[in-house]
């Protein structure tokens, strides 16, 4: 599935919030990436949520410098029992710097 | 084959009274009222948004392209205009198919950018009979006329009684294709192992963390519990397969109502998604004899007020309403409150007298006259909470204006601050706080 990965100057990973992303409720903005992803539509969806990042104030998303849009497989039993949070593969889509206006 | 029709027949005509489907009119207009006001913003900002994403569906079909922002706007506005004469069954034979279209219209436009939610389809149905037939023949403001003309009380009659016995069966249709969706798809019979389910809930669960959010506590616990998930897939499987059951008998469907309304719970608390139409129990109302929750509370009310009689009687502590002095409207309100009070549970003092001030000074609150304060079992309450708190104690009708709780305060009180603002401009002011008349110089404090 499709979704944004925020970074600050320090490379600190955070996963970035679906009210950046769209409107809606949580499963509404998920299936409109997911369909702008499938149209190809990457430029668009990560322009829009770099523009919101960089307007917003809220920490620590106000603190990001890059933002990406990625597509990743994680192994549930890894994830869910044996905390281990990273992907298993993780391809980028689109890429964005984040500019505060 | 004739047993089985007349089987049928007394299924789906059995009498029911007015009261029921009218309570399930004021239920499900009520909630349809909360969802329109507190999704108000949300709906409007879908309506600006990307119209790329825009694919219609159901009544939306209509249209080739979205809806102006401003047309929508009306739209949304007058859909409420016409849930509230639904609520208040006034020209029902109108306003109760017009709200339902319009109802219809608007959720399938909302459902029309990118995401069609179920839950809100059950809403409809719902709204759709009940604003086709017979269901404001009492708790109505036709109901009310027809009375004030000379019309006798509606009685129990099986026109109250198929529109409900539609609507159960609507419902339990929704859940047992649910159940059947599971038995034939790719899993079939394997579904009810709880792996496909365990998978399902840790597919939602890793979607909020990776879009911001975070799993349930629940989740996290349960999910190491494979074997749990076994019962839990064996409990959906009864309640949604097991779903036409419930139209066999009344306690029957009671019992499923519940455990329906318990799985609903479940989901909400390992899976954090929010069914309110149905968590709120609101979609399960029509399997219960509903009118009878109301005789059962004016029961326990009357226990409680008559022991209230005799303790109370010596050292009885009545809510005091402070109210603006010199407000010609005021006045007016006080004096609405006092003909309603037979009970004389209010007691009265201008915010402007002496007592008014202590009250104030007691209650650590500042002189602000455009609001009708009413202090209450030792609390305060302001603006148009303290105005529904007052009529849930007036008599007659007024006490279901406190139905309008559920509306959320900002949205109350922004109409409330409105006509505070031009109160004197509408009816005038004094120069003075005139003394109550005799007779009802006991309720005032001042």
């Amino acid at each position: 599935m499709p979704y944004l990965v925020g970074y600050d100057s320090l490379q600190n990973r955070y996963f970035i919030p679906y009210q950046y992303a769209g409107t809606g409720g949580f499963n509404q903005v998920r299936r409109q990436m997911r369909q702008m992803v499938r149209e190809d539509r990457h430029d668009e969806l990560i322009e829009r949520v770099a523009q919101q990042l960089g307007e917003t104030q809220r920490s620590p998303f106000d603190q990001l410098e890059r933002v990406d849009l990625v597509k990743g497989k994680y192994h549930f039993e890894d994830y869910f029992l044996h905390n281990q949070k990273a992907p298993i593969s993780e391809k980028l889509l689109s890429t964005r710097k984040i500019t505060n206006p | 084959m004739n047993a089985l029709t007349q089987r049928l027949h007394q299924f789906w005509y059995q009498p029911a009274p007015a009261e029921r489907i009218a309570i399930l009119r004021i239920a499900t207009g009520g909630f349809a009222l909360w969802y329109l006001l507190s999704r108000y913003e949300m709906l409007q900002k879908l309506s600006r948004s990307d119209i790329t994403m825009f694919e219609p569906v159901g009544l939306a079909k209509i249209l080739y392209e979205p809806i102006a922002p401003g047309v929508f706007t009306l739209l949304l506005l007058v859909t409420i205009l016409f849930n509230v004469a639904y609520i208040a069954g006034w020209k029902f034979k109108w306003t109760g198919p017009v709200f339902a279209l319009l109802l219809l219209f608007l959720l399938s436009y909302r459902n029309s950018w990118t995401m069609i939610y179920h839950n809100r389809i059950a809403l409809v149905l719902h709204v759709f009979i009940i604003g086709v037939v017979a269901s404001a023949d009492a708790f109505s403001v036709d109901a009310w006329e027809k009375a004030k003309a000379g019309a006798k009380k509606a009685t129990a009659h099986w026109r109250y009684g198929w529109p409900i016995r539609l609507i159960c069966a609507g419902t339990v249709l929704t859940y047992f294709l649910s159940g059947i969706a599971k038995v034939l798809g790719e899993l079939a019979w394997d579904w009810v192992s709880g792996e496909a389910m365990r998978s399902q809930v840790a597919i939602d669960a890793l979607r909020k963390e990776l879009l911001g959010g975070k799993a349930e506590p629940l989740f996290e616990w349960l999910y190491p519990h494979a074997e749990l998930f076994l019962f839990f897939a064996i409990g959906t499987m009864i309640i949604e397969l097991g779903a036409p059951f419930a139209l066999a008998g009344r306690r029957v469907g009671m019992v499923w109502a519940v455990l329906t309304w318990l799985m609903h719970w479940g989901i909400f608390f390992i899976m954090g998604i929010r069914f309110r139409h149905h968590m709120s129990g609101i979609l399960f109302l029509p399997f219960f004899e509903v009118e009878k929750l109301g005789s059962w509370l004016q029961r326990v009310k009357s226990r409680v007020s008559k022991a209230e009689k005799v303790t109370t009687k010596q050292n009885m502590k009545p809510a005091v309403v402070l109210f603006d002095g010199v407000c010609n409207f005021c006045d007016a309100s006080v004096r609405f409150v006092l003909d309603r009070d037979s009970k004389e549970y209010f007691q009265f003092a201008s915010l402007q007298s002496s007592v008014g001030r202590r009250l104030l000074q007691q209650y650590q609150a500042q002189q602000d006259l455009s609001t009708i304060i009413l202090i209450e079992n030792g609390r305060m309450y302001l603006r148009s909470t303290a105005v529904l708190r007052i009529a849930r104690r007036l008599d007659g009708a007024w006490p279901l204006l406190y139905g309008l709780m559920v509306v959320p305060a900002s949205v109350r009180d922004t109409v409330y601050r409105w006509i505070a603002q031009h109160r004197y401009q509408w009816f005038g002011q004094k120069t003075v706080c005139e003394l109550p008349q005799p007779g009802i110089q006991q309720r005032f404090l001042n």
